[in-house]
């Protein structure tokens, strides 16, 4: 059988630098960072005080009132995603075999704020007084269940949860299914909302996140030879994926083809990455198979580029691995810098970028890169994006539990 | 507390549940048929009013409950125990 070929139609995102497809780019085109000091929980005692928070946020103007009160915050993002996407798209539900349509969203934490506040309840007021709705606010697959209540989506559906990769797995798992025909169109993507008091100093206690407190816009700065750790940040990604000949027929705008997908395991350690990233380079000498490619077609690598001393050394090794010296010839650019580490939702909003870096032909900069680190020396798009051709994308993510995965996007074809 | 509290608290809770306004419930209401309150609505609404009334509410008195009345009834009996 003949892989289906599978197109993206809808954007949707929320982000630390703005909400909605348009303003969310025009950031990313201006370099402007949505970092900033923590608000919504009180970071006396932490050594970090700074976050890719979402601000100027309101559910109900994305999903009905009752659904906003019942739901974790990581759901409301994930909803809020999903109605933008599927607006975008233009795509009419009610004329589609419903069974053919579904959900996969990638999330690393799932309802982990609820949770937290629930478990205080637990400790303090006794069990009695747990709240009913644990269990389905805190479940992983909330975010893609409740958008398939919400719309009425009856195929496949599922929650990836593969930390930092999440997202890119949503989507990959969902090109797959696509491309099998399993369903013939899905809202996929990433989302996380891991701002609590418990989960902020859960990564701050791995040693892993920025203590750049000040300017905090300065703090992510991947590649930059005094990155110091990365900075957590919250969101939410969601494209409508949809095969081919399924939205040509109705006259669908498409932004790209997603025409490559791998996921792998280092097998090695739950944190450190391999120095010399050989598995990461693997991922990528898989994702370039599976879209039948050699290195030579790669016009931009979205990077995973955290920001952490390892993981952007070590992703630099496997970029020169994979491609040699045309390695220092193509643009590479961490996202990041902007929004920080959204964990589950990252690679989802980094397709988002990536999409609509191949419809306006524009590669968004790292911002905050001022000094070289002489392991770090490809082109990593410094501080000024830059309007180029680019016909295809390569997007990676690295996730905590050696989790790998990475997407070839293309401008679409005649 | 008197009854009239105990029954303007039970409809403003069903009324939040439900995302009704409290006009378009009486006690004679039915909670399934005449409200449309589900069954894990009920469990819903019983937290709530254990935290409003900071009581236990039995599972037989959860199931039990056909009409606002009922819940009201229930509620000012237990009050009155305390």
């Amino acid at each position: 059988m003949n892989r289906r070929r599978v197109v993206i139609t809808g954007l949707g995102v929320v982000a630390a630098n703005g909400i909605g497809k348009d303003k969310f780019w025009q950031a990313n085109k201006q370099g402007r960072s949505g970092i900033d000091k923590i608000t919504c929980f009180d970071t006396q005692g932490f050594d970090s005080h700074i976050a890719g928070q979402v601000k100027d946020f309101n559910p109900a103007q994305y999903m009905p009132v009752q659904v906003a009160n019942k739901v974790d915050r990581f759901v409301h993002l994930g909803l809020a995603s999903a109605q933008m996407a599927l607006e975008d798209s233009r795509l009419d539900l009610e004329k589609e075999d419903k069974n053919r349509v579904g959900v996969i969203i990638g999330s690393g934490l799932g309802g982990i704020l609820f949770h937290e506040e629930q478990m205080m309840v637990a400790y303090e007021k006794g069990p009695h007084r747990l709240n009913p709705l644990c269990v389905p606010r805190i479940t992983p697959n909330a975010v893609s269940s409740h958008i398939a209540i919400q719309y009425g989506c009856l195929g496949p559906n599922m929650v990836i949860s593969t930390a930092c990769a999440s997202g890119t797995q949503g989507i990959g798992e969902a090109f797959r299914k696509i491309q099998w025909s399993d369903m013939d169109v899905c809202i996929a993507g990433g989302v996380e909302a891991p701002l609590t008091r418990f989960t902020f100093g859960a990564y701050c206690a791995l040693r892993v996140v920025s203590k750049r407190n000040d300017p905090p816009q300065e703090a992510s700065r991947p590649f930059d030879r005094q990155r110091d750790g990365f900075v957590l940040g919250e969101g939410s990604g969601v494209l409508i994926l949809e095969e081919l000949s399924h939205a040509l027929k109705r006259k669908a705008s498409i932004y790209a083809e997603l025409i490559g997908y791998a996921g792998n395991s280092g097998g090695r350690h739950m944190v450190i990455p391999d120095p010399q990233g050989q598995d990461a380079a693997q991922a990528m000498a898989n994702v370039l198979k599976d879209a039948d490619l050699n290195g030579e077609s790669i016009d931009y690598i979205n990077a995973h580029a955290t920001s952490t001393q390892a993981n952007d050394q070590a992703e630099t090794r496997a970029i020169k691995s994979v491609f040699g010296q045309r390695a220092y010839q193509i643009p590479i650019s961490s996202t990041k810098s902007m929004i920080g580490h959204s964990i589950g939702a990252a690679g989802a909003i980094e397709a988002v970028v990536c999409a609509l870096a191949i419809q306006h032909q524009f590669i968004p900069p790292t911002i905050n890169y001022k000094e070289k680190d002489p392991v770090c020396d490809l082109d990593y798009v410094p501080n000024q994006g830059r309007n180029i051709p680019i016909n295809i994308i390569l997007s990676n993510s690295f996730g905590f539990g050696n989790c790998n995965a990475c997407l070839i996007f293309s401008k679409l074809k005649g | 507390m008197v009854d009239g509290n105990i029954e303007q608290i039970v409809k403003e809770i069903l009324a939040q549940q439900l995302n009704i306004t409290t006009d378009r419930i009486t006690l004679e209401s039915r909670l399934m048929e005449d409200l449309g309150l589900d069954s894990f609505g009920s469990v819903e609404v019983a937290f709530a009013l254990e935290e409003k009334f900071g009581l236990k509410i039995s599972d037989e008195a959860i199931y039990t409950a056909k009409t606002v009345k009922d819940i009201v009834d229930y509620l000012t009996n237990q009050t009155s125990k305390k």
